[in-house]
């Protein structure tokens, strides 16, 4: 664990001498031009997200703007497309991650079985999170096209008799859980890759000598120590669930009917396809509140659960920054 | 590494490392068989962007272009992926200057004059949590009233706020793993805040200012729902043009799968190449190791 509380988390007191006053000044010159950035980038467009979700605005057509106060929030909450896209929202975050996170931890620990050639493997494992959701998508499009693709024919050759995938109304779905799995996997298994070489050799052989067989070293041992990484995994790609569109966009269009309308979907097809936007912006507050309070309920489920109270401290901040370093050096 | 005393030590361990060295290649055939199925489906994108038109549309398909061609790529590039690399370039790498030009100095002052994984760091960080969908709308309204829709600026802006607080946070997590030693030293001999800033940090930061910088550079490529929305007809990115190839005009998928395969390829060569660099400048925070 020697990783998670880094010795270089030594406390910087800002200097209270005579140059105090000139110090200040120069903090907030380097910090003054990024924060007015975000913070004009941040607040500008929500006023105008707020004033959407608010009133009757509708794009392109000259009516007169009204204050409705709630009804643009109530017409959605009621509305039945509403809820089966939560659903297929929730089907990404509690399906397809759980998903992500068991085959990653297969992989990590297969990597972590071999020294040569690791970093190798690691890298190519990595390639679909590199690639654009457009052309993963576009790519899965190709290799799942029911007629001309090559896993169809594959499978009608051997006797199955294959579903149309994304065009199938029962496969659609399922479909998409698979792309979005096959190209995220890879950033849990780097994650958790992290967290299995945090652990020192001797933990193993302590728990050798004490007689304990693998399965009991997997359970008793190494999976509480990566308790910190499956959490950064999992906050992470349940946060990242929510982002779920390029995929849809290109497989199925949200369909066949509104099969696959994740809530991203629905709110891009109320907002731009058919301009509704006082629903699309209610959609959006209901998102950013859901997603808020979702991510807050894992970390303090996570927290009370991790009794360590070093590494329950230092959990979102330095095991994320720790996984993302990983992540980005895509190394083992 | 057996615990246990045999009777004949020797046969013993030769058999145990053949056993060892039978796992090991065990393992190893496991993984590359995971991999081969892994990345099938880009493998197949890219031997269907070397298929001509007649190869394309078979039952069953043809595994390997009987007669490959480059024609799909020169094609590909004329009915418009040129033109989206060349508006993805644009956007991107403008987006990623800016980002590096407001980051640098932010993430100097959040990684020497704020406490570690302060309140200010967290909440710019969690601007990066928000996804597109939410503040696009937003973006919209704003970019009508600015006259900034359809715009090379209006995209530059927005992908700069999208990556900016991801790239302050990378490169104050980088400057924090600089020993301070250096600014002491240079402080001692009576330099002001900005030459410790521009003479002592900013070289040393060099490593990380390339990581976040490309990392910035691979979202602004790939991104797409803000350019679907944000965009018309006079700014297209790559991953826009072929969606809209792709679903609203006849495709061919060999001149589509061309340009996916450009707008991918330079991505994989940097990305490969950053992570040495990586290794390299967190090997400190590693621990040396």
């Amino acid at each position: 664990m020697t990783t998670i509380s880094r010795p270089s988390a030594v406390v910087h007191v800002p200097p209270k001498s005579r140059e105090g006053a000139e110090e200040r000044r120069a903090t907030w010159l380097l910090l003054g031009p990024a924060l007015v950035f975000l913070g004009a980038l941040s607040v500008w467009p929500f006023v105008y997200l707020l004033y959407a979700s608010f009133t009757s605005y509708q794009l392109a057509i000259p009516i007169p703007i009204e204050w409705v106060g709630f009804k643009n929030f109530s017409r959605v909450i009621t509305n039945a497309r509403f809820l089966s896209s939560l659903g297929i929202t929730l089907i990404f975050a509690l399906v397809a991650v759980p998903l992500q996170i068991l085959i990653g931890m297969g992989l990590a620990l297969l990597l972590n079985g071999i020294t040569r050639g690791r970093e190798l493997y690691a890298s190519l494992f990595l390639i679909p999170m590199m690639v654009a959701p457009i052309v993963v998508g576009f790519s899965w499009n190709l290799f799942l096209n029911p007629i001309y693709g090559p896993l169809n024919s594959f499978l009608k050759a051997i006797g199955f008799e294959p579903p149309a995938w994304a065009q199938s109304p029962d496969w659609a779905l399922p479909t998409l859980v698979l792309v979005d799995t096959w190209q995220w996997t890879p950033f849990v298994m780097v994650v958790l890759l992290a967290g299995l070489k945090s652990i020192p050799s001797r933990v193993y052989e302590a728990a050798r000598v004490d007689g304990s067989n693998r399965w009991q070293t997997f359970f008793h041992i190494v999976l509480p120590m990566l308790y910190p990484y499956l959490t950064v995994a999992f906050v992470l790609r349940f946060i990242d669930s929510f982002r779920v569109f390029d995929i849809i966009y290109i497989l199925t269009r949200g369909g066949p009917g509104t099969s696959t309308q994740n809530l991203a979907y629905y709110t891009y097809d109320m907002g731009f396809g058919r301009f509704e936007f006082g629903i699309a912006g209610a959609l959006s507050i209901i998102q950013l509140i859901l997603l808020t309070v979702g991510t807050m309920l894992i970390l303090s489920l996570a927290k009370r659960r991790d009794r360590a109270p070093a590494a329950g401290k230092a959990l979102p901040p330095t095991v994320v920054s720790h996984a993302t370093q990983q992540l980005q050096g895509a190394n083992s | 590494m057996s615990g246990h005393v045999s009777p004949s030590p020797a046969s013993a361990s030769e058999g145990n490392r053949l056993m060892m060295t039978l796992g090991i290649v065990a393992k190893h055939a496991v993984i590359v068989l995971i991999l081969a199925l892994f990345l099938l489906p880009l493998a197949w994108l890219l031997l269907t962007a070397f298929k001509p038109y007649s190869e394309l549309f078979t039952t069953p398909p043809t595994v390997l272009p009987v007669n490959g061609t480059l024609v799909n790529f020169s094609e590909g590039w004329a009915i418009g992926g040129g033109k989206g690399i060349g508006d993805s370039l644009i956007v991107s790498s403008i987006s990623t200057a800016l980002c590096l030009i407001l980051g640098f100095p932010a993430a100097y002052a959040l990684a020497r004059r704020f406490p570690p994984h302060g309140q200010m760091s967290f909440t710019i960080l969690s601007l990066r949590m928000l996804p597109p969908i939410v503040p696009v709308i937003g973006f919209y309204i704003l970019f009508q009233e600015l006259s900034l829709f359809d715009t090379y600026t209006g995209l530059v802006i927005v992908y700069t706020f999208m990556n900016l607080p991801l790239v302050i946070w990378l490169l104050a997590e980088f400057i924090r793993q600089i020993p301070k030693t250096y600014e002491e030293a240079a402080r001692i001999d009576g330099a002001p805040w900005y030459r410790l800033f521009w003479d002592v940090l900013l070289p040393l930061s060099a490593p990380g200012i390339l990581t976040a910088g490309i990392l910035a550079m691979i979202f602004a490529w790939n991104e797409f729902l803000f350019a679907l929305v944000l965009t018309g007809e006079k700014v297209i990115t790559l991953p826009k043009a072929l969606a809209s190839f792709f679903l609203f005009q006849q495709p061919n998928w060999g001149q589509l799968g061309a340009i996916g395969i450009v707008a991918i390829t330079p991505l994989l060569i940097v990305s490969y190449y950053m992570q040495r660099s990586l290794i390299r400048s967190f090997s400190v925070e590693l621990g040396g190791r």
